[in-house]
């Protein structure tokens, strides 16, 4: 009977989640204090110390309250300090928060772990990393969205919900869950960490407001010049977000892709430079499509006043715009793209107070 | 039991407020540029509810004056180009003070602070909407025109939405300070082929300072 009737309270303690408005849609771990303290740990003594203050509500997101949500989310408390650094990365100013959250477009917090964290916490960069199945991967990337959605608003707009600010039209189930950590045992490139300045033995976190990944692939090519091609020929499209701000682009490449990439002498900067220079849209091809016509003055690329007749306009303002993250299994030739919008964010892991 | 009795509430307990950008204590001696971004400016629906506006606040202030910046009717620009044109003092007021179109009246609240009144029509969508209900409230009312489908005139939402802006700028209640007066309207195109909003928000209302740099 006991066990009855504490299957009964923890069923109407999820029950009562969904009637608060908590969860994204799917069951949650009901949030008790007992639960919440663990996964504080050591920082239990800081539950009221604020981490952030996440736009547009301008919630303060404190250990307590960023606990909470990776409760709900299933999250072991050894993944706490990835969630305190993702929670840290979005409120960056270069992370368009409010933007990501009030938008109309579908865009969602894409979330790469890298570094040593990522192992010991069990995350998969290889088979299906994107995908579902592993419980970091999937909790992590789960955390930081309820986290957004009970704490910045990030929930769609419904008139019963005055706290609700997410303006997204149709949205990607990204909104659940988004996040993976690269395959660095089969990658031939460094790791993304590292190529933002920190060392093999950091970790670190990057964030950037992505769009549901694009598939692409090309299974067939052998040298590099003719797989990028495939990619940039793909990308060059009017219908994206990338293509009239030239903002950030997050590509996750395959080993495979990777390798015969590599295995052609190419360094990950030259696939940088590649596409900048290869996956362009003409001019004419942009007017009256897409975004034209809704880009205000803070929003208008140079390219649209500037640009000749004729002229080929890139899908990104520099190289150093094209993301490169290696991240799958060994096998298959697939590159994965995320439009998005604004710069991805990289933000070190506190492993201990010590290093915060 | 209370079934909530033992659950953390994971929802923010406390929102950082934020500070409402300066306004304008008075209209005495102050002088507003009124834009019209219509896309059609030969067609003089723009400059019919900017003489509105204009009759409304000498009734107020017998001091204001204005500076009207407007297409030229013959040989009109393209919208780039004339959005380029008043992107660097006109529009630069209207972002700081209310927002401008896509993207930037989100940064303009972060930066500048939330204006007490957003003006905005039903089909400028959710995104309008959630960007004036940020923060506290009660600092904020969206003014919402008609919906977009009830209103067979294009005219008609923005003249609603000119009526507001009126009622806004006698009040005294526009972001002041370098930004003083600065409004939006919806602008609508009267081309049967352009037939929806564009550009989203524009501005009615800002100082001359601001606009008359380069002799406009």
């Amino acid at each position: 009977m006991r066990g009855e009737r504490g299957s009964s309270r923890v069923a109407e303690s999820i029950e009562y989640c969904y009637e608060a408005g908590w969860s994204d849609g799917l069951p949650v771990v009901p949030p008790t204090q007992h639960l919440v303290d663990q996964m504080l740990g050591d920082r239990a003594g800081r539950r009221h110390e604020p981490i952030a203050t996440l736009r547009p509500r301008r919630g303060v997101a404190t250990f307590e309250k960023v606990a909470a949500n990776a409760v709900m989310a299933g999250c072991l408390p050894s993944y706490f300090p990835v969630v305190e650094a993702a929670i840290r990365a979005v409120a960056e100013r270069d992370f368009w928060l409010e933007d990501m959250v009030t938008a109309v477009d579908p865009t969602s917090p894409l979330l790469l772990v890298s570094g040593p964290i990522a192992t010991e916490i069990g995350m998969n960069g290889d088979a299906g990393a994107l995908g579902a199945g592993c419980r970091a991967n999937a909790t992590v990337g789960r955390a930081l969205n309820l986290c957004l959605r009970n704490i910045a608003g990030f929930r769609p707009i419904r008139q019963s919900d005055e706290h609700a600010l997410d303006g997204c039209t149709i949205g990607h189930p990204g909104k659940f869950t988004y996040c993976y950590t690269e395959n660095v045992a089969a990658s031939p490139w460094p790791a993304l960490s590292l190529d933002r300045g920190f060392g093999p033995e950091h970790s670190t976190v990057t964030v950037y407001a992505a769009d549901a990944p694009l598939c692409l692939v090309d299974m067939s090519r052998t040298e590099p010049e003719l797989i990028l091609r495939t990619i940039a020929e793909s990308l060059a499209i009017p219908g994206t977000t990338n293509a009239f701000h030239q903002q950030d682009l997050w590509l996750v490449v395959s080993p495979e892709h990777a390798n015969l990439i590599a295995d052609g002498g190419w360094s990950k900067a030259d696939v940088q430079h590649h596409l900048f220079e290869h996956a362009r849209i003409p001019r004419e091809q942009l007017l009256d499509r897409g975004l034209y016509g809704l880009m205000d003055s803070v929003m208008r690329p140079a390219w649209l006043d500037d640009a000749e007749p004729g002229e080929i306009i890139p899908i990104v303002d520099s190289p150093e715009r094209v993301v490169v993250t290696v991240a799958g299994a060994p096998y298959g030739g697939y590159t994965s793209v995320c439009f998005g919008f604004g710069a991805s964010v990289t933000r070190p892991i506190a492993h201990s107070k010590e290093e915060e | 039991m209370d079934r909530r009795a033992d659950l953390v509430n994971p929802e923010a307990d406390t929102i950082e407020p934020q500070s409402p950008a300066p306004r304008l204590a008075t209209l005495d001696s102050v002088r507003i540029g009124l834009v019209d971004s219509m896309l059609n400016p030969g067609a003089m629906w723009g400059q019919g509810i900017l003489d509105a506006v204009e009759a409304r606040l000498v009734a107020v202030s017998d001091t204001v004056s204005f500076q009207r910046i407007a297409r030229s009717p013959v040989t009109p620009p393209s919208s780039s180009r004339w959005g380029r044109a008043i992107s660097n003092d006109v529009a630069q007021c209207a972002r700081r003070g209310c927002g401008g179109g896509r993207g930037s009246s989100r940064r303009a609240i972060r930066d500048g602070g939330p204006p007490r009144y957003g003006l905005r029509h039903g089909a400028g969508g959710g995104r309008a909407g959630a960007s004036y209900r940020l923060g506290r409230r009660r600092l904020l009312r969206a003014v919402e025109g008609a919906d977009r489908g009830a209103v067979p005139s294009p005219l008609r939402p923005a003249g609603q939405g000119a009526h507001h802006a009126i009622r806004v700028i006698e009040k005294g209640e526009a972001p002041a300070g370098r930004l003083a007066l600065s409004h939006v309207l919806c602008a609508y195109s009267l081309r049967r082929a352009e037939a929806r909003v564009v550009a989203a928000l524009h501005v009615v209302g800002c100082p001359a300072r601001d606009v008359g740099r380069d002799g406009q």
